[in-house]
């Protein structure tokens, strides 16, 4: 046996012997861009921004050679993303001496030049200059530096993965305030990734913007202010400004003679302490209401309703509390302010509406943030970006005092019969094949359904109207009305007809304007002109002609000089 | 020129000493536990004079000069058969307990699973081990490490040499041997053979470093009398029966044994699967006179079954089932399989054995035809008939942070509430046929539509001719010479056929791959030029379509070796020399290659050698160290070598022969109650050649991806013990810990199907990765008790593990874009860290236990009961199988997004066997 350990040990040491060497997993190679050999920068930034720098603005200058006749070489390192979205189409490219921003046609310069990588660029031939105060480069258009495209820029850079140097350059407020009062100070300072300490926000607890681009302020203990500039495109547009104090690290970015922070990311705001952050959690507001007087929306609702795509084709109700007075211009009558669920919410903008019921606004003061409103008008994601109600809105209240607390209906003096938001949409109607027409509701919006699909109709199927008294003088009647599908006869075995009450001959009017096929959209069909029956009882009929199989969906039946016969 | 070479000195070194004897003597051993077997009964040829062995197990016979086969029996023993080759006869006689009849039963099981195929068509073979040696370690391998695939050593299956009655029967082609033509019969009819371990020496050829088998089919050896049995068990197959008749050697010099089996089950243990299976052995001998006997082998019997897939974890823990199998779906009230596997492996062996004095000379000529059939959908222009695809699957619909969405819980619902979508829709691939036939109603001949769907059969089949011829020699007092020449020829030929239309009217054969996404170079969708109308090619039922290739191989080998037995050691050395060539002969004219994919390519040829040494000192009666040595070139695998040998001739840049190092020491120990063996173990093999394939997102194409120039290492230590408690209580120890890993980083080659990218060959960073789906340790405790009343009780636990997924090399080359979307070097080598990383398997413990019961009947007549039962403690979370998806995310480069697939084994197995003999 003792010959069996000795083996054993023997072995043992053997086979351990087989293991010793390293066993690490390899990995593959790095692949990943490099300067060409020899590459290397014949200019600071900041000579080649002294070298173009006009103190005047906007004209964009091509650069040239070296005295050598070498082309200007720079060479960086990208200190910002365009990732988040909060800068677009732009990079900043910073050395030892300064900091230049690059204009590039794209929203996706980051995936060809993420940040902290080291860039050179072959300035000749570019387009240098200063728009709005900020040098920048790009491209020749017409007298201005626009953006480059990509594969204009591409024969102009190299970029190197492992050469970017970032740095941030800790700053004050007054230092920066000093720098932009001499010509030394601005080709220094604009475009750096700068860090500034223990500031804080002035509108903690806001959002980043309010849905538009929206300049944001940072204070220092000495009260002096600094503009955190933010785009609403970005991921964080919607998150809330930190409390309490911190450091903020940003890019330096200039408009005429103001500076302004560029957030990358919000990793830009660097500890800040949460002082003042209200306890608990911020409520968030449920979207709630149904756009009518007695059941506004709230402010939530309606974002929800423009941010999906499914605004109201009508006006309706909104309900918020003042958040922000952008204009009271008494010259034109109208306010430009935004309403809010909450404060720190999302807000709603209120684009040059109107005093109660329509009025003018006569002074500047007649608005007061944190009072609540009602408004009335028609709401829209204006410019995919900012949750809008459009120019020719009006307040139904203001701070619990109504104007008329019934509003006049909204177009003139007519009826709107087979209206959007209308639960009750065929009362009163004559419906003749109530399988054919329908009254439906699809996202909150209503409207009167004519198909056939699927069904066989024997013989044209009726949605008639209520009576209605028709006005002396020009009367009209329109509709919105909307079919994907026109390949079965819509056009031409669908139709609107009007009849004197009492009569049994219809006659057809002419649709002016038909909706394109291919999409639910609603579009109006235009006017339609009923003069012809002035100071007659009269019934508008839908006809949805037999052999028709596509679908028609009508709403908002809105008459000028019409309205509901009383009997 | 090497070749004629070593022939020469083959020829030299044999030098026949005709000496005669009539005196047998030899040694009769418990097999299991090599201690000598005192009063066992020695009887020669039919005679019925007998002597016994005496208290050494030793005995000497003297037997007629024309008598070349001794009979060894004793109680509770399976009686042997032995031809006399030498004067110093070791016969192991096997106990006749329950759990030798199990294993071989068992073996059945892992033999039937030993070839695996994944979604991608790539083959793993698993070097099943053929158990019955002394060898403690080997054996518990043999038959307990099977539930994670356990390869010997690491070895692929090629690594192991498979012989019949001295034929080496490995595949030209691919290079295992396929088990399962030996159809379930490995406990009958192939009950005899003689197993070299790794690379210990053997007398009927120099084997390989796997370790050979030789299956020994010669009439006489059979055991005469009648032997039945039935069997039950929960596996792929239900019942089993088998019948087996040996005559023994009549007094005119006739033998003969028969056997049939038939394998059933209307649905395996895995849903959706069935077997069928029946076979057929016959095995005829002449005995001539003492010189001279022909003994013809014949077997082979078709099986049908349908098999499962791997898949993702995300599938099975949706169906909460580790078995759950995507392959079927309900078709008029019935389950329907897709892929439904036909083999038809007839094979036929003519040996003649000659012996005079010391020498016996084994020369043979074998034919076989194999058919390997496998059904699988086909789809163009389609949706993806697998419900496993991965739009399928809720994970698909998750949001960016990997929430759920109201359309992933809907798909969740789907797949745990409508099995016509958690399985195939046949009804919807009908329908969708249906359709198109209809609108083909009102078009013009030429503008029809074929089938959106089909199942079309994958068609491998191979005629094999074999030639072989060794010789076993005594030189002189110490030296023994063996040695042998062998030839031998392969024609496989590989087509798909349309199996089912499914309801449509014709298939257009044209490359789905190449139609997906482009018009950019429309001759690449022709499969075929010489079609009257290659563009739109129209076959029907059983019609050839999509490739059609012959490969032909042609292996010549000689070897020799001598065997030195001296007082203190025993020596062996021998050497090899082979030729292989392949060619590819192309039926079709490809679009993809239209140069270089119709009629023969060139030869490919490859000279090889080898060169195995081996000693054994023997320290005293008991102890023994033994070291052996093995060096050679092999040529690469007709599979591994061509780029794409769908579509064209091409073979892999500077296609070299592979070399192999490898060598073991063991210290062996022998007392009367303690025994067993400690092995160390290394073996590098370079320059190798391995060939995967997958779908490749990148490049939208199916991509064949061959590895050349690879280095592998394997290394490790085994041990291997039993005690005997008490006479008849043992305990058994097994275990190893290993290390099989690739040690450098080969060049990769990409080929793409669709033809529209040229062929890519970069490095591939494999360097200590390790090689994939197998347990790098293995340990197993088990008692045996022979019980009084001839009742035998076993019980094992296994537990094994560091078993890592097989690598895609998508995440081992160098990734151009990754640097963008992570500029910090830091992220970005944190990255490449996560993407390389490979993922290890659970490790797992299973328990099994086997009950015997034997019953003399009288003399002559003796029932068995078997039953046995793994994995009792019912662990379902073995993982047998795992790869790593060929396609890689690379928009964000998720390592989730195309997961891993696996394939799990089954929970508790019952086993029960009822035999009869007489």
């Amino acid at each position: 046996m003792k010959k069996i350990s000795s083996y054993i040990t023997a072995l043992a040491i053997g086979a351990l012997a087989l293991q010793s060497c390293s066993d690490n997993w390899e990995q593959p190679a790095y692949a990943v861009p490099t300067f060409p050999s020899g590459l290397e920068a014949n200019t600071t930034i900041a000579d080649l921004k002294a070298a173009y720098w006009q103190d005047s603005d906007s004209y964009g200058t091509r650069v040239g050679l070296l005295d050598n006749g070498d082309s200007i070489v720079i060479v960086g390192t990208i200190m910002s993303t365009t990732t988040p979205g909060n800068i677009y189409k732009a990079l900043y490219l910073q050395d030892e001496t300064g900091a230049i921003c690059i204009g590039i046609d794209t929203t996706a310069v980051s995936v060809a030049y993420p940040m902290g990588v080291a860039m050179a660029v072959n300035c000749t031939g570019l387009q240098i200059g200063r728009y709005s105060g900020m040098m920048q480069m790009g491209t020749a258009d017409g007298s201005g530096v626009n953006r480059i495209t990509m594969p204009e820029l591409r024969p102009h850079v190299h970029i190197d993965y492992f050469l970017g140097k970032p740095d941030t350059t800790l700053t004050t407020i007054t230092e920066l305030n000093e720098a932009m009062k001499t010509t030394e100070g601005k080709i220094k300072w604009q475009g750096k990734m700068i860090r500034i300490n223990n500031v804080k926000f002035a509108e903690a607890g806001q959002p980043f913007t309010n849905g538009s681009t929206t300049s944001r302020y940072i204070v220092d203990d000495e009260g002096n202010r600094m503009i955190v500039y933010n785009s609403s495109y970005s991921d964080f547009a919607y998150d809330e400004l930190p409390y309490g104090h911190g450091d903020i690290a940003g890019i330096l970015s200039c408009y005429r003679t103001s500076w302004q922070i560029l957030l990358n990311d919000t990793d830009g705001c660097i500890d800040f302490d949460g002082e003042g952050k209200p306890e608990g959690p911020v409520e968030t507001i449920e979207p709630a209401g149904e756009g009518t007087l007695a059941s506004p929306y709230n402010v939530a609702k309606a974002v929800q309703l423009v941010t999906g795509g499914n605004a109201p084709a009508t006006e309706v109700y909104v309900k918020g509390t003042i958040s922000e007075i952008s204009e009271i211009d008494p010259s034109f009558g109208n306010a430009t302010y935004d309403i809010v669920d909450a404060p720190g919410l999302r807000a709603l903008k209120i684009y040059r509406g109107y005093w109660l019921d329509g009025a003018k606004f006569t002074s500047t003061d007649q608005l007061e943030v944190g009072k609540e409103v009602v408004v009335y008008g028609k709401i829209e994601n204006y410019n995919n970006s900012t949750p809008e109600m459009l120019q020719g809105n009006k307040i139904i209240s203001y701070d619990g005092q109504g104007g008329s607390s019934t509003p006049t209906p909204p177009t003139g003096d007519g009826t709107t019969l087979l209206n959007a938001s209308n639960e009750n949409g065929l009362d009163g109607w004559a419906v003749s094949n109530t399988e054919i027409w329908t009254w439906k509701t699809y996202n909150g919006a209503s409207y009167l359904n004519g198909s056939a699909f699927n069904l066989t109709l024997n013989a044209d199927a009726w949605a008639v109207s209520p009576k209605l008294t028709v006005g002396t003088g020009n009367a009209s009647v329109s509709f919105e009305h909307a079919g994907k599908f026109q390949d079965a006869g819509l056009r031409t075995l669908c139709t609107i007809n009007v009849r004197e009450t009492g009569t049994t001959e219809w006659t057809k009017l002419n649709i002016p304007t038909w909706p394109e096929a291919g999409a639910w959209t609603f579009v109006s069909c235009g006017a339609i002109d009923l003069s012809a029956y002035a100071g007659k009882t009269v019934e508008i009929g839908f006809c949805y002609g037999k052999g028709c199989t596509d679908t028609w969906e009508i709403r908002n039946l809105t008459f000028v000089n019409a309205t509901t016969a009383t009997e | 020129m090497r070749f004629k070479l070593f022939l020469l000195v083959l020829l030299s070194a044999v030098m026949p000493v005709l000496a005669q004897t009539q005196t047998v003597k030899g040694t009769v051993l418990d097999a299991t536990t090599e201690q000598p077997l005192i009063g066992a009964l020695v009887t020669a040829g039919s005679s019925n004079t007998g002597v016994t062995t005496d208290l050494d197990g030793n005995f000497t016979i003297v037997v007629p000069q024309q008598v070349n086969v001794i009979t060894v029996s004793y109680v509770n023993f399976d009686s042997q058969s032995v031809r006399i080759a030498g004067n110093d006869i070791v016969v192991r006689l096997m106990p006749t307990a329950a759990e030798t009849d199990y294993y071989g039963d068992s073996q059945d099981l892992i033999f039937d699973e030993a070839l695996l195929e994944d979604e991608n068509e790539n083959t793993q073979g698993i070097a099943a081990l053929t158990g019955s040696n002394d060898d403690i370690y080997y054996n518990t391998a043999s038959y307990n490490f099977g539930p994670m695939y356990f390869r010997y050593r690491g070895y692929d299956s090629q690594y192991q040499a498979v012989y019949i009655n001295g034929v080496q029967m490995n595949d030209l082609i691919r290079g295992r041997f396929n088990f399962s033509s030996l159809m379930g019969m490995t406990s009958r009819a192939f009950r005899n053979k003689t197993t070299g371990v790794g690379l210990a020496a053997t007398n009927f050829g120099l084997g390989d470093i796997g370790g050979s088998v030789n299956y020994n089919t010669v009439t006489d050896t059979y055991a005469p009398g009648f032997n039945g049995s039935v069997a039950y068990t929960n596996s792929n197959y239900m019942l089993r029966g088998m019948v087996t008749y040996s005559s023994g050697l009549n007094k005119k010099g006739w033998a003969y044994t028969v056997s049939a089996i038939g394998r059933w089950a209307n649905e395996g243990v895995i849903e959706g699967t069935f077997y069928n299976s029946g076979g057929l052995f016959l095995s005829i001998e002449k005995w001539f006179n003492a010189q001279n006997q022909l003994v013809l082998t014949a077997w082979g019997g078709p099986t049908q079954r349908a098999t499962a897939a791997a898949t993702y974890q995300e599938v099975y823990d949706l169906m909460d089932n580790n078995l759950y199998n995507p392959n079927w779906g309900w078709y008029q009230g019935k389950k329907r399989a897709s892929r439904i596997t036909e083999t038809y492996d007839p094979t036929a062996m003519l040996n003649w054995l000659y012996k005079k004095g010391e020498t016996t000379v084994n020369t043979a000529a074998a034919f076989s035809y194999n058919y390997y059939n496998r059904s699988a959908l086909q789809y163009y222009k389609a949706n993806d008939p697998n419900p496993t695809y991965y739009r399928y699957l809720p994970s698909y619909y998750l949001d960016d942070d990997g929430n759920p969405t109201a359309q992933s819980e809907y798909y969740t619902w789907l797949w745990q509430n409508d099995e016509s979508f958690s399985q195939i829709n046949w009804d919807n691939l009908y329908l969708v046929n249906q359709l198109n036939n209809e609108t083909n109603l009102s078009l013009p001949e030429s503008a029809k539509q074929g089938a959106s769907y089909i199942l079309e059969n994958r068609i491998n089949t191979t005629v094999n001719v074999k030639l072989n011829s060794y010789i076993n020699t005594r030189l002189n007092k110490y030296i023994t010479l063996q040695g042998g020449i062998a030839a031998s020829f392969a024609n496989s030929a590989n087509y798909k056929t349309v199996r089912d239309l499914l309801g449509g009217e014709f298939w257009v054969d044209i490359d789905p791959f190449s139609d997906r996404d482009i018009t950019l170079a429309t001759d690449n969708l022709v499969n075929n030029f010489n079609y009257p109308d290659p563009y739109n090619h129209r076959v029907y039922k059983g019609d050839k379509f999509g490739y059609d290739y012959n490969i032909y191989a042609f292996n010549a080998n000689a070897w020799i070796q001598n065997n030195v037995t001296l007082p203190r050691w025993d020596l062996n050395y021998g050497l090899k020399v082979s030729h292989t060539q392949y060619q590819r002969d192309g039926h079709m004219r490809n679009g993809r290659a239209p140069q270089n994919s119709y009629g023969k390519g060139e030869w490919q040829v490859f000279d090889n050698v080898g060169l195995k040494l081996g000693a054994t000192f023997k320290a005293d009666g008991h102890n023994y160290i033994m070291a052996h040595a093995d060096y050679e070139t092999r040529a690469p695998l007709a599979d591994a070598i061509y780029l794409m040998p769908r579509v064209k001739n091409d073979v892999v840049a500077n296609v070299e022969s592979e070399a192999v190092y490898s060598g073991d020491i063991s210290y062996v120990w022998n007392y009367r109650r303690f025994r067993g063996s400690l092995t160390a173990f290394g073996t590098m093999s370079d320059n190798g050649i391995e060939r995967t394939g997958f779908y490749d997102e990148r490049v939208n194409s199916y991509t064949y991806f061959v590895l050349s120039g690879v280095k592998k290492v394997y290394k490790g230590l085994e041990l291997g013990m039993a005690y005997k408690i008490t006479p008849s209580v043992t305990a058994t120890f097994a275990g190893n810990y290993s290390r099989f890993q690739y040690k450098n980083n080969p060049q990769g080659t990409h080929t793409y199907e669709n033809g529209l990218y040229p062929d890519k060959t970069e490095t591939v960073y494999l360097k200590n990765y390790y090689v994939g789906s197998t347990p790098q340790f293995a340990t197993n405790l088990g008692f045996d008790w022979a019980a009084p009343g001839m009742w035998f009780f076993g019980i094992n636990g296994t537990y094994q593990g560091d078993s890592y997924v097989n690598l895609s090399p998508a995440y081992h080359e160098s990734l151009p874009d990754l640097w963008a979307l992570y500029p910090n070097p830091a992220d970005l080598d944190a990255k490449i860290k996560e993407l390389a990383t490979q993922d290890k398997l659970k490790n797992a413990f299973t328990l099994n236990l086997s009950i015997g019961k034997l019953i003399y009947i009288n003399r002559n007549v003796s029932l068995n009961f078997n039953l046995n039962i793994n994995n009792i403690l019912n662990n379902r979370d073995v993982v047998t199988y795992a790869y790593q998806q060929g396609r890689i995310d690379t928009k964000n480069y998720n390592r989730t997004e195309y997961p891993n697939r696996y394939s799990y084994a089954q929970g508790v197995r019952v086993f029960f066997n009822a035999g009869i003999r007489f």
